[in-house]
């Protein structure tokens, strides 16, 4: 059963579509389909129905309408509840309903032009003359409208402005004030190489605006306008790969055409296929190859995680999730292979695990769990062996054919020396030469590198010498690696010492470097620091390296050789430590900014390094814990808002194991530390433990005379007390919470420390609404306003903005608080903090379906930011109780204790329930 | 005493092999210096003598 308003009215039974006779049969369906599951009262029936011309006797009108209705729907339909009606189907079962929330949940052109296609005609035309029916139709329509543009614009990001080119004309005709229509058939019309058009559907658009309206085009269709005569390359087709992270290939993709068919074909039919082959066949090469073809077709994105830098099975996961954007998000003990099947269980997406055959059981692990969860989900690994698992297809990369191993020789040639030439004096020696090297791409890569100094013939012939010993036997996999290991050792025997060093030391990077940790860890190793940008640009010139530009990496098959050669020349060790110096100084001197405007500059640097963060922090846990401990304390906030938390806490529980007698400042530091990752759980264990770690570093505190240390730790101790409040219900601790916290703000006041300030006062706020005490929260907002924006640091700017958007929502200023959740979401999105993501996110959702619906959708949080809101309305419906309000305190506390619900925060629910029942008693 | 310039120490590598009797690396290492340094005569002169001395 289905009713139809977007169109004529009708019910569709399954078999065939009925038009409903009658004007106030139709009218009343329509009231009733609309609020379908809702009851919809005698009164507003008749009103709606009727208007002023009732009829004599309004009740027997009615009842005779809902008897009609029930032979048309039947009689389990249309059910009397109280004192009205109510339609008793799905909302999917109302087309306007179900167009609603396609809509609401569509991301791409063809979810939308499917959700679009439910329209059959103008929405409720029969009853334009009954006000409801206008004003749903006019909502309908809008939305209708609202949704088309999406489409579009869904459309025009996938690059088919041809025919929008088409398309929007007509729609621009229809609705000529509709501003981003037409802004939207400018670029279409610009993309198509037609400037001229869209220039003058921009001066159409201000003529229509001025006539009609009497006003000027807006900021958008200016800024477009300004645009398009510029020139301005923003509006150029993003780059296809928008969802995703593959990266931007650095050199062209020779041949392989068969294979990419392959691999291609074996997608259709099976969801993980394994690329297999001998280090230097050209697997990752060939997966990235066959991933880029897929995301123009992939709605949700083609993402890749690098295995190689995963040295212990144990990350494996959370390098998975971190490259699909399934980072750590709150506190909750959830695993990274749950947030992993989370975020793809729904979604169309193609993943690649690069390099998986030195963890190869955990890669196996992540693949079945994610295959098995998500259906949508395609899987390519390239690895030496497969991954043994019963959906897996696999596709033996082979050896590159003659012709395609010659182009490639050729191409890259010639890239080192422009006027290379395969003519028919060299063509013999590179057929040869790509016959000896098993047409294997890297080692073709490696020889050809050498063009610029020695020609082909020379090539040949060195080569011919060290594969001398390697001729005969069958051309398998061993044969293979083989010849890649000679021709990997050719390449590394012609360096010059001083090359060969620096290769060796380059090894020790686990993924990619800059040039400046190049030069540390050459350096150590007695290179001269000015030479080593052009020793590492040979290497780049000798395919040693591959360079994007800004960094530097090794392919894996050269870097394993690498860290061998490291090892026999007894480097392995001070190559390590100097890595690892270099990475904790960055730490180091990271620190200072993570409280500033600087912030964020800083938040991206370390994210750049963390395969290298990750290998020094691991090693100076081992080596020196008290000093794991200092650098841990300084990248606390570059761990804590870009999710690497679980790292963190074991990497400070080991130290923490490793050096039990550590004392003085150092353990304070340690203890607070571990309590900032261990908190915001909520785990009793851990908070349990949290706690006691702030109090033994409290105390310890009290004892040093250190008083930027004392006042961290009272506020980290405060915290504790906050958060214990908000789990126990037990409010008595915050009195000295408070006390606490006051003290290290004045602390840092005299210090002159302006984010110690600004964070102090915004955990005074969070204080201030665990009692209950919403006014003096907003006071201390306002006080550390100025405080937080001018520290420039986005953590307590957006926690001050997020409490400011909570109080104007209670207030009911939704606006307000749809506005102050906005800036809070840019900053937290600059920051990559996902539970202000999410948050901000959930709540201007709810806050706008609260004003079109009066009802907000509550989405699952984690515990701090739902303390954040139910302690907000708490303080808020005691404000209302005490003023005598007591409906509006009862509303308020009911949605404090839906936020507790969706949290699980059953304590918190429990002292909610008990205020309800002392209101109502 | 080493060298202090890059350029010089790999002038020295180079003759190290050569008297090493290493001919071929000695000859190799040659050519990848003057693609960088192509002015340097003394490379140059010690290639030349090298190829003649390369049989090969």
């Amino acid at each position: 059963m289905r009713v139809g308003l977007l169109g004529a009215i009708r019910v569709d039974d399954g078999d065939d579509a009925v038009d409903v006779p009658g004007a106030k049969q139709r009218a009343l369906l329509a009231l009733l389909a609309v609020n379908a599951g809702t009851v919809v009262s005698d009164g507003r029936v008749l009103d709606e129905l009727w208007g002023d011309a009732l009829p004599d006797n309004p009740a027997n009108a009615l009842q005779k309408r809902v008897s009609e209705l029930r032979k048309l729907l039947g009689a389990d339909r249309v059910i009397r509840r109280g004192e009205g009606y109510v339609l008793e189907i799905p909302r999917h079962a109302v087309d306007s309903l179900d167009f609603e929330d396609r809509v609401a949940v569509a991301r791409t052109a063809e979810q939308l032009s499917a959700a679009l296609a439910l329209w059959r005609g103008p929405a409720l035309a029969e009853l334009a003359d009954l006000p409801f029916a206008r004003a749903e139709a006019a909502r309908l329509e809008e939305l209708r409208w609202a949704a088309l543009e999406d489409r579009v614009e869904a459309d025009l990001e996938l690059g088919r402005h041809h025919e929008l080119s088409g398309e929007l004309p007509t729609l621009v005709k229809e609705q000529p004030l509709r501003e981003r229509l037409r802004c939207q058939l400018m670029l279409a019309l610009y993309r198509s190489g037609r400037q001229a058009e869209a220039l003058r559907t921009y001066s159409e658009g201000r003529e229509v605006l001025a006539e009609e309206l009497g006003l000027d085009p807006g900021p958008q269709l200016r800024a477009m306008e300004f645009a398009i005569l510029e020139q301005d390359p923003s509006l150029a087709l993003p780059d296809v790969a928008t969802a995703g992270n593959l990266p931007a290939p650095v050199t062209t993709f020779v041949g392989r055409e068969a294979e990419l068919r392959a691999v291609a074909d074996r997608l259709e039919g099976h969801r993980l296929v394994t690329l297999t082959g001998p280090g230097g066949a050209g697997k990752t090469r060939l997966a990235l190859e066959v991933a880029r073809g897929l995301v123009a077709t992939t709605a949700d994105g083609v993402w890749l995680a690098e295995l190689a830098p995963s040295s212990d099975p144990r990350t494996v996961a959370a390098t998975v999730a971190v490259a699909v954007g399934a980072g750590e998000k709150g506190d909750d003990p959830v695993t990274p292979l749950e947030r992993t099947i989370a975020r793809l269980r729904a979604r169309q997406a193609v993943v690649v695990l690069d390099n998986c055959e030195h963890v190869i059981d955990a890669a196996a692990d992540v693949a079945s769990a994610v295959l098995a969860a998500c259906p949508d989900v395609r899987i390519i690994a390239t690895s030496r062996e497969p991954l043994g698992i019963a959906a897996e297809a696999q596709v033996p990369v082979p050896a590159l054919g003659a012709d395609d191993a010659a182009r490639l020789f050729a191409e890259r040639a010639e890239a080192v020396r422009p006027d290379f030439d395969v003519d028919v004096d060299t063509a013999a020696d590179v057929a040869r030469l790509c016959e000896q090297l098993d047409g294997l791409p890297l080692a073709i890569e490696l020889a050809a590198a050498r063009v610029k100094a020695l020609p082909v013939g020379q090539i040949v012939a060195r080569l011919q010498d060290r594969f001398r010993l390697l001729s005969g036997g069958a051309r398998d996999a061993a044969a293979r690696h083989r010849t890649l290991r000679a021709a990997v050792e050719w390449s590394y025997d012609l360096l010059f010492d001083e090359e060969r060093t620096a290769f060796r030391q380059l090894a020790v990077f686990p993924g990619s470097f800059d040039l400046e940790a190049a030069e540390a860890v050459c350096v150590a190793a007695g290179i001269d620091a000015v030479d080593v940008i052009d020793l590492v640009g040979h290497l780049v010139d000798k395919s040693l390296v591959v360079t994007d530009g800004s960094r530097y990496r090794m392919l894996e098959t050269l870097r394993q050789f690498g860290v061998d050669r490291l090892e026999a020349a007894g480097e392995l060790r001070s190559a390590t430590q100097a890595h690892a110096e270099h990475f904790i100084s960055l730490g180091h001197a990271a620190g200072p900014h993570l409280t500033t405007a600087t912030q964020v500059t800083w938040l991206d640097r370390l994210d750049r390094e963390v395969d290298n963060m990750r290998a020094a922090l691991g090693w100076v846990v081992d080596d020196d814990p008290v000093r794991a401990m200092a650098v841990l304390g300084a990248i606390t906030l570059w761990m804590w808002p870009r999710g690497y938390r679980e790292e963190a806490r074991s990497l400070i529980d080991t130290a923490l194991r490793r050096a039990p007698d550590i004392s003085g400042v150092a353990r304070c530091r340690a203890l607070r530390c571990a309590s900032h990752f261990g908190n915001g759980v909520e785990r009793d264990r851990r908070r349990h433990r949290a706690d006691e770690r702030t109090a033994e570093a409290l105390a310890l505190a009290e004892t040093l005379g250190d008083e930027e240390e004392l006042a961290g730790c009272q506020r980290q101790h405060a915290i504790t007390l906050v958060r214990r409040a908000s789990y126990t219900g037990d409010l008595s601790v915050l009195h000295e919470a408070g006390e606490l916290v006051a003290r290290s703000e004045a602390t840092f006041a005299r210090l002159g420390q302006m984010w110690g300030q600004a964070i102090a006062v915004v955990v005074e706020v969070f204080v201030a609404l665990a009692a209950g005490d919403l006014p003096r929260a907003e006071r201390l907002c306002d006080q550390g306003w100025p405080l937080a924006v001018a520290s420039g640091e986005r953590f307590v700017i957006e926690r001050i903005l997020f409490v400011r958007a909570l109080a104007a929502k209670v207030r009911g200023d939704v606006d307000g608080a749809i506005e102050l959740h906005e800036q809070a979401l840019a900053v937290s999105r600059e920051l990559g903090f996902p539970e202000g993501i999410a948050v901000h996110r959930s709540q201007i959702e709810a806050l706008a379906a609260t004003s079109r619906t009066g009802d907000g959708a509550s989405a699952s949080l984690s515990p701090d930011e739902s303390f954040v809101m139910g302690a907000t309305q708490v303080a808020a419906g005691r404000a209302a109780w005490n003023a005598g309000d007591l409906d509006r305190a009862e509303a308020l506390y009911r949605e404090a204790l839906a936020v507790y619900d969706a949290a699980g925060m059953r304590r918190a629910r429990a002292s909610v329930m008990e205020s309800l029942a002392q209101l109502r008693g | 005493m080493t060298p202090s310039s890059r350029r010089g120490r790999q002038l020295a590598e180079i003759e190290a092999e050569a008297e090493r009797g290493d001919v071929l690396r000695a000859l190799d290492l040659a050519r990848e210096h003057l693609t960088e340094f192509p002015d340097d005569a003394d490379v140059r002169e010690l290639a030349a003598l090298l190829v003649a001395h390369d049989n090969r």
